[in-house]
């Protein structure tokens, strides 16, 4: 089984310990994740380098809530090509964030229980 | 105190609502959408503004350059959110007026210091600015006090000089404003007529040093009580000089020379022409032509025409030809006045 991506220590701790918090937080990941690679997919296979960039930074943004660090650095991978008009580059480094988005979507839900 | 939130991550903006609403007295106010943040930002007075970088327009940046673009906004502390390898964006975020940054992700204990310092500098500018504005009040407050405290006075000063006189309130009313409406038509200034319009009052104000047998006699007066009667000018110009207050030195003006004559046969110093201060010159004309028109108990009022024909006649004798004009131009008005300001007896 791959390391987890979900911090629990240090997230609850940066929430101070408020588990309302993380459950709500959790949820809207839950919720949204999968209609954000969508579009992020959907960006790719149009070659819009302006929209990948937008959309790898919100996800970045998010998920660093949660720790996540190798998803986050792959987001910013994928950020980065956009940026210097690499789009070549981004269809491997978006499979790899695609699973490990799913990853932390399945930790979360066990913590949600 | 109130805190907008802008952010168009929804993660981000529900956790930093939950820390800002951990900070006692503190009041979030999100916003997921941008251009809804800064309308609501510059509409409101909140106290701290906390905005994302990358949002879809305005961007963090053209939302702090928008804001700051409203006088009223230049205060309002803003942090920024962004990740903290973007340096190129945080020079220019403080070009553009960002007060300081918080770095994405969020780290509570960064955020929480951040938000309540700038909630401290928030607080005493606030301060600052209710004390600058209680003391400008107070100051405005007491000058308006001391203004109205002198007009006072000098009313009541005017009240007295009114007691010694035979002439009455009303002649007096009558003349200053007929001197108003002289200067008025010779172009003085709003200010100056506020002036005249307290001074003339006071023209006859050396009467308090008139004699009783001489200022209350009932018929024409002696040679040699003329001479006395003459002093109340320099009488008046005593009681009125040397003041720092515009409005008296005019007074003391209309005083000393109300009884000059532009042809140099009036008194007490016999000036002639430009040298008897204008102020003198329209109350000359003001104060003849109300005598001439009332009842006194030696005489009776002349007739409107009577009193015109010698006010053309004294025209560059008597008065100012500039004063008497301006009389005439403006003979409506100053009728007007006249049945505005009646003898009690009439």
């Amino acid at each position: 089984m791959a390391a987890p991506l979900f911090d629990r220590a240090t997230v609850l701790d940066n929430l101070d310990g408020d588990r309302e918090l993380l459950r709500e937080i959790a949820g809207i990941y839950l919720n949204s994740y999968g209609e954000e690679l969508n579009r992020i997919g959907a960006a790719i296979a149009a070659g819009d380098a302006a929209k990948i960039f937008a959309l790898a930074h919100t996800i970045k943004g998010s998920i660093g809530n949660f720790g996540a660090d190798e998803a986050v650095e792959f987001a910013r991978t994928i950020e980065r090509h956009a940026r210097d008009g690499q789009l070549g580059d981004i269809e491997a480094s978006f499979q790899r964030l695609q699973a490990l988005l799913d990853q932390l979507a399945a930790e979360l839900r066990l913590e949600l229980g | 105190m109130k805190i907008c939130i802008v952010d168009d991550t929804p993660i981000n903006l529900t956790l930093m609502q939950a820390l800002v609403a951990k900070i006692d007295g503190c009041q979030p106010v999100c916003f997921a959408e941008s251009p809804a943040g800064l309308q609501y930002c510059i509409d409101e007075e909140v106290d701290l503004i906390i905005v994302d970088y990358m949002m879809p327009a305005p961007d963090g940046l053209e939302f702090i350059a928008q804001l700051r673009s409203k006088d009223t906004r230049a205060e309002v502390p803003v942090l920024m959110v962004t990740a903290d390898h973007e340096k190129d964006v945080r020079y220019r975020a403080l070009e553009v007026g960002a007060t300081d940054f918080l770095t994405k992700p969020v780290d509570r204990i960064e955020f929480m210091s951040r938000v309540r310092n700038m909630l401290a500098i928030r607080r005493s500018h606030v301060l600052l600015r209710d004390r600058a504005e209680t003391l400008a009040e107070e100051v405005r407050k007491a000058t308006t006090e001391i203004v109205a405290r002198e007009k006072e006075v000098i009313y009541r000063l005017s009240r007295a000089a009114e007691y010694r006189d035979p002439e009455t309130g009303a002649h007096i009313l009558r003349m200053t404003h007929y001197s108003a409406l002289i200067a008025r038509h010779l172009g003085w200034s709003d200010e100056a007529l506020d002036l005249i319009l307290q001074a003339a009052p006071m023209h006859d104000i050396g009467k308090l040093g008139t004699p009783d047998h001489i200022l209350l006699k009932p018929a024409h007066l002696t040679d040699a009580e003329f001479v006395i009667m003459k002093r109340h000018t320099l009488i008046g110009a005593a009681i009125l000089k040397d003041s720092t207050s515009p409005m008296l030195q005019l007074a003391a003006q209309i005083a000393l020379g109300h009884h000059e004559k532009f042809d140099g046969s009036g008194y007490p110093q016999g000036l002639a022409g430009e040298a008897i201060p204008q102020a003198a010159r329209i109350a000359a004309v003001a104060d003849v032509f109300d005598a001439l028109t009332s009842s006194r108990p030696y005489k009776k009022a002349w007739e409107l025409d009577r009193a015109l024909a010698l006010l053309k006649t004294g025209r560059g004798g008597h008065f100012d030809p500039e004063c008497v004009d301006a009389f005439l131009a403006r003979l409506d008005e100053a009728l007007a006045i006249r049945e505005r300001f009646l003898d009690e007896e009439q």
